[in-house]
């Protein structure tokens, strides 16, 4: 039974990839055709090609420039937070974990002309940085409930022991705490990634030329007035998936193990 | 190497964890703080270890006042009682963890060393989770004693063995001590640990001292109820009553050199004779252990156990004559 259950979940999940994918490598025709074809008969790397002509390397740079510079400045933040939370002994703490939830649930719509007009002060529309200051606030309050709830599994008795064995602050972080808090470390960071590298609605509003624009909304800009190019699109988004894929794929064993690590005790 | 406390106090908000101890451990003591939960040993510890600090008083080693030094600066080691050994690591690195942070030379050395005298070299390359609890003990003991510290610290470190091991684990301590003629400060919960291992004991109630003796001293010569009751399972029984002139009147009556008043008479399980005495008792309930037997009687409305060898007979509803060897009396 939950075998049947998981091959469903993950039909439903790689059903639509596997279409696209297939997609990526039709001409117009064989796309458009009454019977679709799962293995393309007459492949071609049209749609790459034409994707890559109409900008794609820029936005996959850009895309991975504001997703890198968001998880690094997320991280230190809500590690920093996350640590203070499981180890302060402090009234309120549930409390506040739940504000920090909260503030993640504000509509995007209702922040977007406020955030413009802002970032617009400053100098900052329709530059790289832009999208990042959005992108840190809406990833830190998940980075923290994970960290948080990760770093709590870890018992204080290990930074105790390093303590008393002659460890300073930075040496307990980096030789003890770190490399047992990497599973849940690693898992905030690719959630965080993987949230800046797929966000739409900001980067729209925000990053308005082609230069600067990330990969969300630059395939977004693909279709024109009057062609709607399925193979193209279909290519963008193969690449766009790709690199995340392959990196959960690899890494997959840690991000299960962090997940995990705040529900079952070990 | 000599520890002084000297009128420790240590607060949680509204909390008294401990109250006003004064307590001085001498070389090569070992040294066993001794109460139930929550009577504030462990913070006690973790004041000596740094860990926590003091709301007031003072600690001292040899004759230095360390209270306001990082617990690394303050030269002693502790064994904690989830054994915290670093998961990453392998019981070498584990080892060699504490030399690296002080840059002590010849840590190879040392950490085969340590190694042997534990009997875990063959473990070295392991993790920890590759261990079984009583080899994560082992390191962690290994871990502490590899830098040889001025002082050692033990949190309940046997608390999670089961009993075969931890009396194993209890002898082996006895024998590090008397080898590594170490000062060891030691918390446990558990009477057995605490008698069969101290040189001194420091029995603890709500934040206080309640007495502080060699282990023989805390069982001959209790000074409180409390302490009478907390050292010796069953515990001692108590007879609450009057003494006047040299009597003491209760549910029985038994001459005493004790001040007139209320008092509480004690008499431990193991001083009671049953067969012949004053004192009269119905036999309620007989557990046989095999090398003794527990007898619960009814004396009056009192509950009493004494403890007999294996020859007799007691028949449960029997009626039997009593009376107690030694007895101890505590103001009420």
């Amino acid at each position: 039974m939950t075998r049947v259950a998981a091959v469903v979940l993950v039909a439903c999940s790689v059903a639509p990839f596997a279409w696209f994918a297939s997609a990526s490598f039709k001409g117009p025709r064989e796309i458009a055709q009454r019977r679709p074809t799962l293995v393309p008969l007459e492949p071609t790397l049209d749609g790459y090609r034409g994707a890559v002509d109409k900008g794609l390397a820029g936005w996959m740079l850009n895309s991975l420039i504001v997703a890198t510079a968001t998880t690094l400045v997320t991280l230190p933040l809500a590690a920093g937070a996350a640590y203070a939370l499981s180890r302060t002994r402090m009234r309120g703490r549930r409390i506040l974990l739940g504000l920090v939830l909260a503030a993640s649930m504000f509509p995007q719509v209702t922040l977007a002309h406020t955030l413009y007009g802002m970032l617009q002060s400053v100098g900052l529309v329709n530059t790289r940085a832009g999208p990042v200051f959005p992108y840190v606030s809406l990833t830190l309050p998940l980075a923290i409930w994970i960290l948080a709830s990760f770093f709590r599994e870890i018992p204080a008795e290990l930074e105790e022991a390093a303590r008393i064995d002659g460890a300073g602050p930075v040496r307990t972080l980096v030789r003890v705490f770190l490399p047992v808090a990497a599973p849940g470390v690693f898992t905030a960071a690719i959630l965080t990634f993987i949230y800046a590298w797929n966000e739409f609605f900001f980067a729209l509003v925000l990053l308005t030329g082609n230069d600067v624009r990330t990969l969300p909304p630059g395939i977004a800009t693909m279709p024109g007035q009057y062609t709607f190019p399925w193979g193209e699109i279909a290519a963008a988004c193969v690449l766009a998936t790709a690199p995340l894929l392959a990196a959960v794929l690899l890494l997959q064993r840690r991000i299960v193990s962090g997940l995990t690590a705040g529900a079952v005790k070990q | 190497m000599r520890l002084e406390v000297r009128s420790a106090r240590k607060r949680f908000g509204d909390t008294v964890a401990v109250e006003d101890v004064s307590l001085r451990v001498a070389a090569g003591d070992f040294c066993v703080l001794l109460g139930p939960s929550g009577c504030g040993k462990s913070t006690l510890l973790r004041l000596v270890a740094g860990l926590e600090e003091a709301t007031s008083g003072s600690v001292l080693v040899d004759g230095e006042d360390v209270t306001r030094m990082e617990p690394g600066d303050r030269d002693v080691a502790m064994v904690f009682q989830n054994y915290a050994l670093y998961p990453h690591m392998t019981v070498r690195q584990n080892l060699r963890f504490p030399l690296e942070m002080r840059k002590v030379p010849d840590a190879d050395a040392r950490v085969r060393e340590t190694a042997d005298l534990l009997r875990i070299g063959d473990l070295m390359e392991r993790l920890p989770r590759e261990l079984s609890g009583g080899q994560r003990q082992r390191v962690a003991i290994g871990r502490a004693i590899v830098r040889r510290p001025k002082l050692f610290l033990f949190d309940e470190p046997l608390s999670n063995l089961d009993a075969q091991l931890r009396g194993d684990m209890r002898a082996e301590l006895a024998r590090l001590h008397r080898r590594l003629e170490a000062t060891i400060l030691y918390v446990t919960h558990d009477q057995v640990e605490a008698m069969t291992l101290a040189t001194r004991i420091v029995l603890m109630n709500r934040g206080r001292v309640e007495q502080e003796d060699a282990p023989e001293g805390l069982y001959l010569r209790p000074r409180t109820l409390f302490a009478g009751r907390f050292i010796g399972s069953p515990p001692m029984n108590a007879i609450e009553g009057v003494v006047t002139r040299g009597k003491f009147e209760g549910a029985v009556s038994w001459p005493v050199e004790a001040p007139d008043g209320q008092s509480v008479l004690g008499v431990r399980p193991e001083d009671l004779r049953l067969g012949d005495g004053p004192w009269r008792g119905v036999i309620d309930l007989v557990e046989n252990l095999g090398a003794e037997r527990l007898i619960h009687l009814k004396v009056g409305d009192l509950s009493f156990v004494a403890r007999a060898g294996p020859e007799g007979t007691f028949e449960r509803g029997a009626e039997v004559a009593l009376k107690p060897v030694r007895v101890h009396v505590f103001p009420a």
